[in-house]
């Protein structure tokens, strides 16, 4: 996951895509040592723990959990990772620009 | 139960039910099935404790195979001798409730050791005997992520039994959840495959469509007949699911802090296509 995740953001800088990463194992502070430790660069939101206001909120009960947005803020697929999160992307940057 | 992701190893590990506190005996059954509860809260803690110690030896650096080689060794993995001992306990305590609830502990285990076909067998010998025990609560709650072991339709039909049958409130209510919350994600048609791969497949199906339907009737049942219980206020957030997290539906926004103490919204970012991931190492 995590090794895809960092190429896809690579490969992709300049285009109108975003990853963002809704942390759930806990303070700031820990977060930040993880993300140094994994060399993981991609926004995050801050949500504390797996009952976080946002993780309740999407009633997310299983982890990772992930959700591919259009560029109009639609969701447009659910839980595909990797190559299948890519291609998904691939196909909702084509869009914006056919 | 939460996906392990840390272990990478592609399957739930086995969340140890939280003990019940020792049933009522039933009358007639008198010290003999307080006995079994006891027994069964001993042997219950024993496990919980073996396999605290089992996972323990797991490091985050392992190679894969080395992981499923500890998970495959009998001797190390301590699920098949305990399996063992709480099957002896449910034959002698048959009947009683502490029986039905060391059934319910086998299932999980033969799920979990790709016994599937014993745990088939155990869900319906649950069913036939043991409808009236309070402890089939649990049997919903395992089913609620167990379901892929037992396969989708036979978990929904034992959900559909123990919520018509059982004369427990708290046992309707948990089967009920377990139903509706089966059915919101998985649509009817597909049997067997991953749930992403399935929600994609089936999002705008017509049997997905009525699933969801269902599913919603039962989460506002459990909100309106249950809303005491866990189950009816979580009702809630699968209702927020159906109604604002369906593929088609524009995201709902959110504020959040990033890493830096940043705030941004989730609505800062139109324009752009979206990756959110739900993650975490704990």
């Amino acid at each position: 996951m995590i090794p895809h995740e960092k190429e896809m953001v690579e490969r992709l800088q300049d285009e109108p895509f975003a990853l963002i990463g809704i942390n759930s194992d806990g303070d700031r502070e820990s977060l930040q040592k993880i993300l140094k430790d994994n060399g993981i660069a991609w926004r995050q939101a801050v949500d504390g723990s797996t009952n976080g206001p946002l993780a309740t909120r999407w009633n997310v009960h299983g982890w990772p959990t992930i959700y591919i947005l259009d560029h109009k803020g639609v969701i447009r697929f659910r839980d595909l990772r990797d190559e299948a999160m890519e291609r998904a992307v691939m196909e909702l940057l084509a869009e914006i620009r056919p | 139960m939460k996906r392990c992701r840390r272990l990478g190893l592609g399957f739930a590990l086995l969340a140890v039910p939280p003990l019940l506190a020792a049933q009522q005996a039933p009358s007639g059954a008198g010290a003999q099935a307080a006995d079994y509860a006891a027994e069964l809260q001993q042997l219950s803690q024993e496990f919980r404790q073996a396999q605290q110690a089992f996972y323990e030896q797991f490091r985050e650096d392992m190679p894969q195979e080395e992981m499923a080689r500890l998970f495959s060794d009998p001797e190390k993995n301590p699920t098949a001798r305990y399996r063992a001992r709480f099957e002896d306990l449910a034959r002698r305590a048959a009947g009683t409730d502490a029986a039905a609830e060391a059934w319910i502990q086998v299932q999980s285990m033969a799920n979990g050791a790709e016994d599937q076909a014993r745990g088939r067998e155990i869900v319906d010998q649950l069913l036939a005997g043991y409808m009236q025990s309070p402890a089939m609560e649990k049997l919903a709650g395992q089913l609620r992520y167990g379901w892929y072991s037992l396969g989708l339709n036979r978990s929904k039909d034992a959900m559909r039994q123990l919520r018509q049958r059982s004369p427990h409130a708290l046992v309707q209510a948990a089967a009920t959840f377990t139903l509706a919350a089966i059915l919101m994600e998985q649509p009817g048609a597909v049997e067997g495959a991953s749930a992403g791969a399935i929600i994609q497949a089936g999002a705008d199906s017509p049997a997905r469509e009525q699933d969801r339907r269902e599913a919603r009737a039962l989460f506002e049942e459990l909100g309106a007949k249950h809303a005491d219980s866990s189950y009816g206020q979580s009702a809630q957030a699968y209702l927020f699911e159906l109604d604002h997290l369906q593929i088609g539906m524009v995201a709902p926004d959110f504020e959040a802090e990033d890493e830096h103490g940043q705030p941004f919204k989730l609505s800062d970012y139109r324009g752009k296509v979206v990756v959110l991931d739900f993650w975490g190492f704990w």
